[in-house]
Order: structure tokens, then C-alpha cells, then sequence
């Protein structure tokens, strides 16, 4: 696959997902397969910075009528989920526009490594407990980041009862043998 | 002006002297007075001597012009005699300056002439008067010609006008000053032109035809010859050619402009010349062409009278314009209006006495026979009864009509009576102006005629009593009762000290039930169905139960028969079923409005229930959701059926419970209004938003679009940033749908919401007022107050306190209606 891209910044309200009805492995792939059930859980400037790092893919949707001037993303639904959750719809966010022409089998490929590739090859072997603890060796480093700091907080943002943070827990919410 | 005044009484005097002084060489003071009838001299008796000097001339040329004509006019018999009388005259004139001092006096100018100011009345005589200046034989030979036309076709057309009984004074008075233009030097041209020898009636005519026809460019010229067009008229006139008819006044008006030089200032002075542009109606179209020629397109075909100076200087207006004459008074009329405003309402208003006076009258044409005016007494007295008490148009009263059955009355006023003193007055129910008719809706109502106007009313009835089908009361014309009501009033305002006329008798009852406790004037109008300025807006938002109006109506007699009279009996079989509002047709009743709250809570808490297992019902749940925050808003803040209905976060005062509303209005919140909260109001804007927070995420995985736009702040058509996400509803598509009136209507049909998108407007005035709110508040609260009652006002008479604590009636209201806040989901 041949990608050729250009970046720049474009208003959130603009994007759009993929089609979810289009057949494939990861159709329907939704929140709850992420640790996070909570998407407005970073605050809007690291959404911002991540965001500058890692442009959303996306590609213009031809001209429909009412789905005019929208661009569909790609690569980095997740992050465009964050977004959208945590900036205003008219805020402006860095992407990479798609400028070569791509195939459904390139798109395909690119949802696949976005949905489950990269989630994969990042994720940590950790439990909730001890995440929300490395998540908090640095206190201000944390509030800079994210918007749920209190353990309550972030049991919520998990979707999880508050109990699961508790040491005994280890990856997942597993139980931990002695 | 400075025109000498000669009293009719005077100039008889100076004429009979003038007789007197020739009487012994001329004896018929009939033919005397013929000639004078004739030829209408100025009243100034030193005009005469110039008149008999060219009539004189006039005569001989008149005398060959007619044996050159088949046709001996009725005068010519008379000619010779004339023709002495003046030869006398002439002859005895210094004879005369003895006995009239001033006779053979020169006069005071010869050009112009100093007879302007007599055209109206003496025209052709003071044409008469007239000689060119120039004394060229042929110019002085040709203008003696044109006064003996003009001298024929004046008396033919006066004997005409007298014959067929038409007014032709203008027309006779627009020759004569023609022929008198003409003889000034502006116009010798024309006079060359015209025959010099003797000729005939009708080839004289030709020749003026031919002067007008002529084309001519040069428009002084053009000008010039329009003053021919009068007398050619006129000769068409004297011919029997031209249609004379009078007007038609039901048919509009076929105007031409005819163009007419005008002299105003004042005698022996510099004159101002203008052109007036007077209306006949004529359709010729040559004149029609040369008018066109003259006028711009606007001054040729405004139908108004105007006048344009061509030299600037002093007129009789004192330099204004007509327009400015007009605007100069309409200036008048207004601040005439203006001080007029200050008479108090009550004028309207009869006093005790004259109420007295004009009920004793009443019973007094009942004991009188024969008739007024050709309108029999009893049925005078009918009609005025019927009037007063009820108020309603003349037009009504005089097509009342007694009916066997009450229900099926077609007349707007229509009695009926179940015996002697057990009369209704059915009344049509007035409806607010609406674009479209309504069939459902009260059409008539009953209420118990006063056993005060049953009296009246009954022996007008006498002979239709028992009728099977409608019958008519009345069979003269409303102008008929109305002129012999008139004359009733006038001969008791000569003889009592009262104030009473047909306007004040006809509407007193109306102003009386505006005035009453816990009335207003839409109950007025109901009863009355009179148009009221004051309550037009008001009556249209405004249903008065059918049980408040009869009790108003039953108040009004008592307030009007006091303890002279019987009140009202409202018992026996008085036709009435429920109790319909009258009025305003869209004021839904409590108890639906209750029934509705009840459904779509239970349907709120149905979907919320089954959207813990599927989220199939999520679109569902979100369009009755967004319904009943929409209505409860609606019923609790009397919100216009606008887009978006939701207040936004900077309209909101949350420590007094104050919002502005905005609906109406313009970017300078001119017309917003100020509206009381309900507590239960606040809270559920509050829940709204909190459910929009939750739908969140369930929007984002459907439709991001629809996700951003829900939570977008500025919303098309608002200003400022909102609390709250707007209102929307959401299709099948899952696609956003806004709340406006339209769509608002579709989606409150789905829940059985059968009435106008703006009946919580009706519904809330009308309850309010049900519920005692005072009237100014309610006002107030729908964006309707009057002058000085302005809602925080600098100078208002209304409390914000006081409206603030009468408000708390309408949380009772939302609170017994059932509304409660509804949490999402």
C-alpha cells in the first residue's frame, strides 16, 4: 500500500466513522472492548497534544448532499472518540488527509491495524489497581492528563465498582493468588 | 382677497334705479329683467354701460350667425328688445351718472379685467365685458363673434341644464373664462385664426375643432388651445352632441385631467399664475392626448387635485402647496386627536339619569300610537331596547329575528321566547379572525332577555308569536332607525339635561361589562361582539365560559336596573347544555390537558423501563421526552410557537425564578417579556440537559453528526451561549429533527395532542384569569400590557412584587395539571 497524506487541522464536527454496517472482523467494535468505558476522561489539552502526535487518518466522503464537506476517519477512532467526547464540536484538531486514492482493501487493512494492531502491540499487562497507581506517581503529571484523578473517579471512568482498585486486584481485575 | 362685497338686496336696488332712470324710453321692465337674467352682469353697476356697448355689437353679429342657421332659439325674440334697451342705456348715460353717481365711472383696469372674482356667478357677463386691447379691426370683429357664439351656446346650455335637471355651471363658467383668456395678448394668435365674417353655428364650431385638433408642438401654443376645449365643449353641449349624464357615484369615477390657467392674487395686483388640473368626466381622447402632452405621467394620473406654480409668488394658501395644506392638517387633526385622548373613558358612558331617562322613554313610545319618521313607535322601541342591551351593530338589531327553536337560530341576534316575559336573546358567539373558519365551537348563546327589555320588546313580537320558522322583527332599513333613534335623542337632549345619543346608548353596555369586577374587555366583546381596538389581541387568546358571561350579563342589568327596575331571572328552561367557552375556539379544557400530562408520564416511564433491556425504544423515549419538556415549558411560560422554545442560560435569574423571554422579538430585545418560573419548570430544563449528557454516547455510535449537533451552544437564530443543549427530535434515520412549530405539530400528534402548537397561550390566559390573576399581570406574563403597566417599566404601574406573587397562581395551575419533572434515562 501506497499512503500519501497531507496534514492539517480541521473542525471536529467534521469527522465522521466509518461505516459500522460494512462487514469485517471489527465491525460493531465498541467501547467495551477498552479500559476506559468513560471517553471524556482525558482533559482537552492532552487530548490536543496526543492528537498533534497522532493525526486521525481520514479521507474526504465524496460529495452527497447532505454529507458534504465531511471527512471520514480511518485511523485513530479511538482518539477521535476521546476527542469528541472532550473538545467543543467546533474545535479544531490536527489530522492527516488521505491524498492518494485507496482501495477497500487498503481501508480494510488500516481499520484492522487501527482497531486491533495497534490497541494490541500497547497495551499493558496490568491490573486496574495498579494501573491507577502508575497513573498517579506523578500527581501533577496525572492532572495534567487526565480528568478523573480520585479513585472513585476512576472506578467510574472504568465502569468498574471501586473495590477493583484495590491492591488484592491484579491485571484485568483478576484476583491476585497468594 | 380684496373683492367688494354686494349684498343680492343691494344690487336689486341699483338695477331698479337703472330701470327707474330709463323707463320713460323703455317701459318693459320684464324684458328688462330678461336680459339682466340673460346675460348675469357683475353686481357693479359701472360694468354695465361697457356690457350694453359690446352687447350691442355682439348682437348684430349673433342676429346674422343665426339666419344663417334652420334653428330660432328662444331668446332671439327677445334680441331686438335687448338690443334697444341698450341703445338707451348708452344714450342716457350721463342722465343716469346723475341719479347713480359712479355709472359712466372708467374702470378700475383694463387688462385683465377686474371680473376674476365673478366667474362663478355672473361668467357670462363678465365675459361680456371683455374687448381685445389690440384695436385691429379683424381681431376686434373676431373676438365680437366669439362672445356671440359664446352668448348662444351659454343660453342654449342653460336652457338645457334647466330642462333635464343638470348642472352644467362649471362647464358654462370654464367657457366664459376661456373666452375671456382670449382676449388677452397672449392668445391673439388663436383669435386670428378664428372665423372673421359671418358663418354658421356649426361651421363656427368646426373651426374651433379644427384650432384644437391642429397638431403644434410649441407648447405655449399647445396651451393656449386648451383653453378652447371648454367651449368646444360647450357648443357640443348647445349641438345636443355631447353626453351629459350624471354620475353614477357606486360606479368609479372616469377622470380626465383638463388643464386651466388660474389667476390668484389680489385684484389690480401683480397676479401669480398657475395651472390647475381639474377632473371631468369626459373620456375624449383628443383632449385625453393633448393633457397627456402637458402632465407627467404621476400628475396625469393621480386622482387628486393639484396645483403647480409656474412663477413664483404670493397665493390665497399663503405659499403652500396642496400637499402642504394636506400634511398641515392631517398635523391638526392628529394633535386634535391627540388632547381628544385625554377625554376619559367614561364619556362613552351613560350616567344613572340618562339611563333613567332613556328606559322611561322607552315605555313611553309603548304607550304612544303612529309613527316616527315612518317607523312605527312600538318598533322603535324595540329596536332601541334590543340595541341597548345588547350592545351588538345596528346591522344586527335590524336583522334580529324571532326563532321557534333556540338551536337552530341564523340570525346574529335572534329572540326566543317560551312566553310573554320568558325571552332569550340567542346571540352569535363572536370567534376571534382566524385564516381558517372553524366548524366545531359554540355558535350561538343564550341570554335571558331583561324583564325590563322583554316589556319593550314583546308587543313587537305579538303579530309573529308562534311562528314555525324564523321570522324578522325588522323590515325598514338600518339608516331608517337609526335617523328616527336620532331625532329621539335630539328632542330629549332639547328638553332634559341629558347627555344621550344613538353611539352612547348602543354602546354603553359594552363599556359597562369592561368595567365590572373580574371582567375585561373580552368578555365585552363576547357579549356585545363589537370590535374592540383595545381587546382585539386579547379576545383572540381569551375563552370566557358561557356560566361567567351569563353572570356578567346578569351583573350589567343589575348595575343598569339598580333598584328601579327587576334584575334578570336566569331559572326556566333557559337553553343551555355544557359550558362552553366563548371566544377563543383553542383553549383546550383543564381536564384533557391533565389527561395528556397523565398519558405521556406513563409513557415516559413505559420506555425508560423497557430502554434497562433493549435500547430499541431509545428514538421513541427521546420524542416523547423532548414533547413533554417542550409542552411543560410551554404551559408554564406561555412561550410562542417558535423555533427552539428553550430558554437560554443568560434569560434565566435562578434566585428569583424570573426568565426574559425572547420569542417575537428582534436582536434589541424590544418586544421580550419578562415570565415567573415555576420551580417545576427550572427543574426540568435541568433534567433535560442531564438526559442530553447521557444520550451522549449512544448518539456518538449511531450518528456523530447528530452527537456534535446536540452538543452544539449556539443554535441558528439565538444569541447568546445556552445552559442547555437545544431541543431536537430524532427520526428513524436517526437523523436530528428541530423543534419548530411545524414539526412540533407532527410529533405532538403522535401523542395525542390534538390542539394548535400555540394553545398553551389560550389555555393560559384563560385560566389565569379564571384563577383570579389580575388582569394587568396576565397581560404582562403574555406579552400583551398596555401603556404604563410595562413589566419593570421605569414609570409602570406594576409591581414586580405584585406580579411576582400573583404569578404563584399559575404554579397551582402546572402543579394541578399533573406536570411533574421527569428524569431521562
Amino acid at each position: 500500500m501506497e499512503l500519501a497524506y497531507s496534514r492539517s487541522e480541521i473542525e471536529l464536527k467534521k469527522l465522521k466513522l466509518c461505516d459500522e454496517s460494512s462487514p469485517g472482523v471489527f465491525s460493531g467494535f465498541e467501547k467495551r472492548r477498552f479500559y476506559f468505558k468513560d471517553p471524556a476522561i482525558l482533559t482537552p489539552d492532552a487530548i490536543l497534544l496526543l492528537l498533534q502526535l497522532n493525526p486521525i487518518l481520514i479521507m474526504p466522503i465524496p460529495d452527497k448532499g447532505r454529507e458534504k464537506d465531511l471527512y471520514r476517519v480511518i485511523f485513530g477512532r479511538r482518539l477521535f472518540e476521546l476527542a469528541a467526547f472532550s473538545l467543543k464540536p467546533t474545535d479544531e484538531i490536527f489530522v492527516n488527509t488521505v491524498t492518494s486514492t485507496l482501495s477497500t482493501e487498503d481501508i480494510h487493512q488500516l481499520k484492522y491495524l487501527d482497531t486491533i494492531v495497534a490497541p494490541t502491540v500497547v497495551s499493558l499487562d496490568v491490573g486496574y489497581s495498579e494501573l491507577y497507581d502508575i497513573i498517579n506517581t506523578d500527581t501533577l503529571l496525572a492532572e495534567k492528563t487526565w480528568l478523573a484523578t480520585s479513585k472513585a473517579e476512576f472506578a467510574k471512568a472504568f465502569g468498574k465498582s471501586r473495590s477493583l482498585l484495590s491492591p488484592q486486584h491484579g491485571a484485568h481485575g483478576k484476583k491476585v493468588s497468594e | 382677497m380684496s373683492a367688494q362685497v354686494i349684498s343680492p338686496e343691494d344690487a336689486n336696488k341699483r338695477w331698479d334705479r337703472l330701470f327707474s332712470s330709463v323707463q320713460n324710453e323703455f317701459h318693459d321692465h320684464a324684458i328688462f329683467n330678461t336680459f339682466r337674467e340673460f346675460i348675469a352682469p357683475p353686481p357693479r353697476l359701472n360694468c354695465f354701460t361697457r356690457i350694453a356697448e359690446n352687447f350691442i355689437q355682439i348682437a348684430g353679429f349673433l342676429d346674422s350667425i343665426l339666419s344663417k342657421s334652420d334653428y330660432e332659439p328662444s331668446y332671439a325674440v327677445n334680441l331686438n328688445a335687448w338690443v334697444s334697451l341698450c341703445e338707451i342705456v348708452l344714450s342716457k348715460a350721463q342722465e343716469i351718472e346723475h341719479d347713480i353717481p359712479g355709472f359712466t365711472a372708467p374702470d378700475e383696469t383694463d387688462s385683465p379685467p377686474p371680473y376674476h372674482g365673478y366667474y362663478g356667478s355672473h361668467s357670462l357677463g363678465a365675459a361680456l365685458w371683455f374687448s381685445p386691447i389690440n384695436t385691429s379691426k379683424t381681431l376686434q370683429s373676431n373676438y365680437r363673434i366669439l362672445q356671440a357664439i359664446l352668448f348662444h351656446v351659454v343660453t342654449e346650455a342653460k336652457t338645457q341644464a334647466d330642462e333635464e335637471e343638470l348642472n352644467l355651471d362649471s362647464q358654462i363658467s370654464k367657457a366664459c373664462l376661456a373666452v375671456r383668456k382670449l382676449s388677452g395678448l397672449d392668445y391673439y394668435h388663436i383669435l386670428y385664426s378664428l372665423p372673421a365674417g359671418s358663418c354658421s353655428l356649426s361651421e363656427y364650431r368646426e373651426c374651433i375643432d379644427e384650432q384644437i385638433v391642429g397638431e403644434c408642438r410649441d407648447k405655449q401654443i399647445v396651451e393656449s388651445k386648451s383653453t378652447l376645449y371648454s367651449l368646444r365643449y360647450l357648443t357640443e353641449i348647445a349641438f345636443g352632441e355631447a353626453k351629459v349624464t350624471t354620475r353614477d357615484k357606486s360606479k368609479p369615477k372616469s377622470m380626465i385631467t383638463e388643464i386651466y390657467p388660474l389667476e390668484v392674487g389680489d385684484d389690480g395686483r401683480s397676479k401669480t399664475t398657475c395651472r390647475k388640473s381639474a377632473y371631468l368626466t369626459d373620456t375624449d381622447e383628443i383632449k385625453t392626448e393633448r393633457i397627456r402632452a402637458q402632465l407627467t405621467d404621476i400628475e396625469f394620473t393621480e386622482p387628486r387635485e393639484v396645483i403647480y406654480c409656474e412663477v413664483e409668488g404670493k397665493d390665497p394658501s399663503g405659499g403652500l402647496s396642496v400637499a402642504q395644506q394636506y400634511l398641515k392638517a392631517k398635523g391638526a387633526q392628529k394633535s386634535i386627536a391627540m388632547d381628544n385622548q385625554r377625554l376619559p373613558f367614561a364619556m362613552g358612558i351613560l350616567a344613572p339619569h340618562d339611563i333613567n331617562l332613556f328606559l322611561d322613554l322607552l315605555d313611553v313610545l309603548l304607550k304612544e300610537s303612529g309613527s316616527l319618521l315612518g317607523i312605527d313607535r312600538k318598533e322603535l322601541a324595540a329596536f332601541m331596547a334590543i340595541s341597548f342591551w345588547t350592545s351588538r351593530s345596528v346591522d344586527d338589531v335590524v336583522n334580529s329575528t324571532l326563532t321557534p327553536e333556540y338551536d337552530k337560530a341564523r340570525a346574529n341576534i335572534a329572540i326566543y321566547g317560551v312566553k310573554k316575559d320568558e325571552l332569550y336573546f340567542m346571540l352569535k358567539a363572536k370567534e376571534p379572525e382566524l385564516k381558517t373558519e372553524r366548524e366545531d365551537g359554540i355558535r350561538s348563546y343564550p341570554l335571558p332577555v331583561p324583564v325590563r327589555a322583554a316589556n319593550v320588546i314583546y308587543p313587537c313580537l305579538e303579530n309573529i308569536w308562534g311562528k314555525p320558522v324564523e321570522t324578522k322583527i325588522f323590515h325598514h332599513e338600518p339608516e331608517k332607525y337609526e335617523t328616527a333613534s336620532d331625532r329621539l335623542f335630539t328632542i330629549l337632549r332639547d328638553n332634559d339635561d341629558s347627555r344621550l345619543n344613538s353611539s352612547r346608548v348602543q354602546q354603553h353596555l359594552h363599556h359597562l361589562v369592561c368595567r365590572l369586577p373580574g371582567s375585561d374587555t373580552t368578555m365585552a366583546m363576547a357579549i356585545s361582539g363589537r370590535d374592540d381596538i383595545v381587546g382585539k389581541v386579547h379576545f383572540h387568546y381569551t375563552g370566557n365560559r358561557l356560566s361567567a358571561v351569563k353572570s356578567t350579563y346578569r351583573c350589567a342589568v343589575d348595575e343598569i336596573c339598580g333598584p328601579l327596575g327587576k334584575s334578570v331571572d336566569e331559572s326556566g328552561p333557559a337553553p343551555t347544555g355544557d359550558d362552553p367557552f366563548v371566544g377563543s375556539g383553542f383553549v383546550p379544557e383543564r381536564e384533557k390537558i391533565a389527561e395528556i400530562v397523565k398519558k405521556m408520564r406513563t409513557k415516559i416511564a413505559e420506555c425508560r423501563r423497557e430502554l434497562v433491556v433493549s435500547s430499541d425504544k431509545l428514538i421513541e423515549f427521546h420524542n416523547v421526552y423532548t414533547s413533554y419538556t417542550v409542552l411543560l415549558t410551554g404551559f408554564c411560560t406561555g412561550y410562542r410557537a417558535v423555533h427552539d422554545p428553550l430558554l437560554l442560560n443568560a434569560e434565566i435569574d435562578r434566585a428569583s425564578g424570573f426568565a426574559v423571554i425572547s420569542d417575537k422579538d428582534g436582536n434589541d430585545f424590544y418586544n421580550s417579556r419578562i415570565v415567573w418560573l415555576p420551580p417545576v419548570c427550572l427543574l426540568q430544563l435541568k433534567r433535560y440537559s442531564e438526559y442530553l449528557e447521557h444520550l451522549g454516547p449512544e448518539l456518538f455510535w449511531r450518528n456523530q453528526q447528530l452527537f456534535f449537533s446536540s452538543r452544539e451552544e449556539e443554535i441558528p437564530g439565538r444569541r447568546s451561549e445556552r445552559a442547555y443543549p437545544g431541543l431536537f427530535y430524532i427520526d428513524q434515520n436517526i437523523d436530528r429533527v428541530d423543534v419548530r412549530p411545524r414539526n412540533l405539530e407532527k410529533y405532538l400528534m403522535e401523542i395525542d395532542f390534538p390542539f394548535p402548537v400555540n394553545s398553551n397561550r389560550h389555555y393560559l390566559r384563560t385560566n389565569l384569569l379564571i384563577k383570579k390573576c389580575p388582569l394587568e399581570v396576565v397581560n404582562a406574563f403574555m406579552g400583551h400590557w398596555e401603556m404604563g403597566l410595562e413589566p419593570w417599566g421605569m414609570f409602570s404601574g406594576l409591581s414586580p412584587d405584585t406580579y411576582r406573587r400573583e404569578l404563584s397562581k399559575l404554579e397551582d395551575l402546572v402543579h394541578e395539571d399533573g406536570w411533574r419533572d421527569e428524569i431521562g434515562f
